[in-house]
């Protein structure tokens, strides 16, 4: 599921390392690298799904948080605060790649007509979710379909649904309100859920 | 009395069901809900979708991996240690001209 929560014999590493890892000292540093690198990797890379950039913003990640570590003033986990850089290192390599051509999403969301009333009524899919996700290829197109929509919703569904963080947190990361970040998360769930209805066999 | 459209239902789908619309308006889309079986299917599959999402992106096809690959961990580690090697390293913060909502 998410990359949160942590187990706790982490957490307790990294507090036992952190006046060390204050401190400057390379070697707790590279037991942090090693304790939470492979989880934020797999965030970076469900982010950028390119596996050069991914590497790139860990790199990043771990850069900015070795500087800004004298100053992290133990509020929030270090696990927590090293998943939002991580996150914060992916959206801005995300920002400066130039944009592929997308569909827009108002083509992925219902219709309704004049009275707004349902235009389109296509089968609701009967069988359940979970006897479905059972089955590999479904996980497979569950995350095609995920691809398919546009690179700001489909960073907004990752960053709420499955990096489960609050929507004030997702805002500030993405440089918007928390109106905006509803709206997109809402449409995004819409898309994917109309996409799926197209795609998935009866 | 079924004052609700089905474009205002899907509209508020999402504070219905996490709870956050008003207790005397959450009655007009129970109502709605109950009359309408398209909406009631939307419901259902909207929340089979988040499910599916959720489920998809942390599935075992897509596993933590056990380690770093040792190239980008000594990289990374070098980068610390040798700061003047890599002067143009950003800082993650979000530049005000680049965010994503408009």
């Amino acid at each position: 599921m998410s990359s949160v929560p942590f187990t706790v014999p982490e957490a307790a590493l990294d507090e036992r390392d952190l006046p060390a890892l204050r401190a400057g000292d390379h070697d707790a540093f590279a037991r942090l690298v090693d304790r939470h690198g492979p989880r934020l990797l797999a965030v970076v890379r469900r982010l950028l799904r390119d596996e050069h950039e991914a590497h790139d913003a860990l790199q990043d990640a771990f850069t900015s948080a070795h500087r800004a570590l004298p100053s992290f003033e133990g509020s929030s986990r270090l696990g927590t605060w090293l998943h939002r850089i991580a996150i914060n290192a992916a959206l801005m390599r995300l920002r400066a790649r130039r944009r592929r051509p997308e569909v827009a999403i108002d083509a992925m969301l219902p219709t309704f007509d004049s009275t707004g009333h349902r235009v389109v009524l296509r089968e609701a899919w009967s069988e359940s979710a979970d006897t479905r996700l059972e089955r590999a290829e479904t996980r497979a197109l569950v995350r095609r379909l995920i691809d398919r929509l546009p690179e700001d919703h489909r960073t907004v569904l990752l960053l709420r649904d499955i990096e489960e963080l609050e929507t004030r947190e997702t805002a500030e990361l993405m440089g918007c309100t928390g109106g905006a970040v509803k709206v997109r998360l809402h449409r995004a769930r819409q898309a994917l859920r109309q996409l799926l209805e197209e795609e998935l066999p009866r | 009395m079924n004052d609700l459209t089905c474009r205002e239902f899907v509209e508020f789908l999402d504070d219905y069901r996490t709870g956050a619309i008003a207790p005397e308006r959450r009655a007009t889309f129970e109502r709605h809900l109950s009359n309408c079986r398209h909406c009631r299917d939307y419901l259902r599959t909207y929340e089979d979708s988040i499910r599916m999402g959720r489920a998809a992106i942390g599935a075992e096809d897509q596993p933590i991996p056990d380690e770093l690959p040792k190239a980008l961990s000594s990289a990374i580690l070098n980068a610390i240690r040798f700061p003047a090697t890599n002067p143009e390293s950003p800082t993650p913060r979000p530049r005000p001209d680049a965010g994503r909502c408009s």
